[in-house]
């Protein structure tokens, strides 16, 4: 049976510290929304894409002072209709931060590279196969029945329906599951309220929390309705 | 639309055989110098006027590549017997610079052509210039610590020069399969690429500690 996550999970933030602050901090402000695809051997050209237009787009902002004039341009058409969302979650950062001056576009260029960052470090996950999916049929139906699953499922559309950005999702949490957790072949999907994540220090209650959450699978969503 | 650099063999072999030397290299007990190659040096020679030949028919050559061979002729022409440390040092700094120009020349290639078609490039591009950039981005970071730490110096050189070395015949063998190779490359590089965190990591942070 091949993978069943597909390219309806996003990613809101990784295990990375310094992301997550990012992330969180730009939530608080609610100016910046950005939301990446996420995972797998299937979406590994997506991310790869992405990274080509992006890293293109993060040169090019270190030569010009108007980073708006630039994404606008016809040159970004690509990024513009294959992943709309992202566009716009990039060009709402530009435009709500005013990125028009050389010290912003500094910020902008730092938030690029997070991106860019993260997106690193999920090709380098997803192109370990002993980190991949797929389990067997029968160990992916006894999951999809569990408790714990459907629960996930439910909790993260009630998320998305809601655009709920008060909580974080970390789409792979690989970091606790290979130093801490005995699960060291699977990925995970868990959701976390944005306060525990925030303060790092609650080591602990994080790790709690994603033993409770483990599932073998991520839920496919209906990302066509999320309105960022 | 993956980018092809023309580089004949015989510069293959030549950097092959400067980066060999890591393996190679002794120390005579009798004069107490390292000696950093065995073989013949006039072998060597030989083959840069091979190279500076062709460069003069095909042109392949860049300028921190010319560089590289001008030095590597002068040292190997005045100095039939011994090698110095010195010397050493800056032929295996040349090398470095032209292999990270090299790449850098790659890189700037296809950026070129993925531009030229606004993004709509394959997945194998992609995927070729997401290695390049990462190539690239942990090379900047050892330069930078090579830069500000005078590697050369340090009391343990021998073992330094050694590690540097190792990441500098990587480096080599990575854009020599990315400009002579075809798309089945991809994918080793690819794998490359991710084992290259741990080397960068295991000798940056030697160097710096």
């Amino acid at each position: 049976m091949k993978t069943t996550i597909d390219t309806n999970i996003f990613l809101y933030a990784t295990i990375s510290k310094k992301c997550a602050i990012k992330v969180s901090e730009t939530y608080k402000k609610g100016s910046y929304n950005i939301i990446l695809r996420s995972v797998n051997e299937e979406t590994k050209p997506k991310l790869q894409f992405l990274f080509t237009v992006l890293t293109i787009l993060r040169y090019e902002a270190e030569r010009t002072r108007n980073a708006l004039k630039l994404i606008d341009s016809d040159f970004y058409d690509t990024l513009k209709n294959k992943y709309p969302q992202i566009y716009k979650a990039i060009r709402n950062y530009v435009v709500k931060n005013k990125i028009n001056s050389k010290k912003k576009t500094g910020r902008f260029i730092e938030v690029l590279d997070f991106i860019l960052n993260d997106i690193r470090f999920l090709v380098k996950i997803i192109s370990d196969a002993k980190r991949a999916y797929p389990v067997t049929e029968e160990k992916y139906k006894r999951i999809k029945n569990s408790k714990i699953f459907k629960s996930c499922i439910d909790s993260l559309k009630e998320i998305i329906k809601k655009n709920d950005m008060d909580r974080i999702h970390i789409g792979l949490c690989n970091h606790y599951l290979f130093e801490n957790l005995k699960y060291t072949d699977k990925l995970v999907f868990i959701t976390i309220d944005k306060n525990d994540f925030i303060k790092h220090n609650n080591k602990e209650k994080i790790e709690k929390i994603i033993k409770n959450l483990i599932i073998d699978t991520l839920p496919s969503l209906d990302v066509e309705n999320i309105i960022l | 639309m993956l980018i092809q650099q023309t580089i004949p063999k015989e510069y293959s072999l030549f950097t092959r055989l400067i980066h060999d030397s890591v393996d190679k290299g002794y120390k005579n007990k009798r004069t107490q110098r390292v000696v950093y190659f065995r073989i013949d040096v006039s072998i060597l020679n030989k083959l840069i006027s091979e190279i500076i030949n062709k460069n003069k028919r095909y042109n392949f050559l860049i300028k921190e590549e010319k560089n590289f061979l001008k030095f590597a002729l002068r040292m190997f022409d005045s100095k039939k017997k011994y090698v110095s440390f010195r010397d050493y040092v800056t032929l295996i700094q040349h090398s470095f610079n032209s292999v990270l120009s090299r790449l850098k020349r790659i890189k700037k290639e296809l950026t070129r052509l993925i531009k030229k078609n606004r993004f709509e490039v394959s997945d194998i591009d992609n995927e070729y210039f997401f290695s390049l950039e990462n190539i690239l981005q942990q090379v900047e970071m050892i330069d930078k610590d090579l830069k500000a730490k005078d590697w050369f110096k340090r009391t343990d050189k021998v073992q330094v020069i050694n590690k540097i070395l190792i990441i500098f015949k990587n480096l080599n063998e990575l854009a020599l399969s990315i400009a002579l190779n075809d798309t089945e490359s991809i994918s080793s590089i690819s794998r490359s690429i991710l084992s290259f965190d741990k080397i960068q990591f295991n000798i940056s942070n030697k160097l710096v500690s």
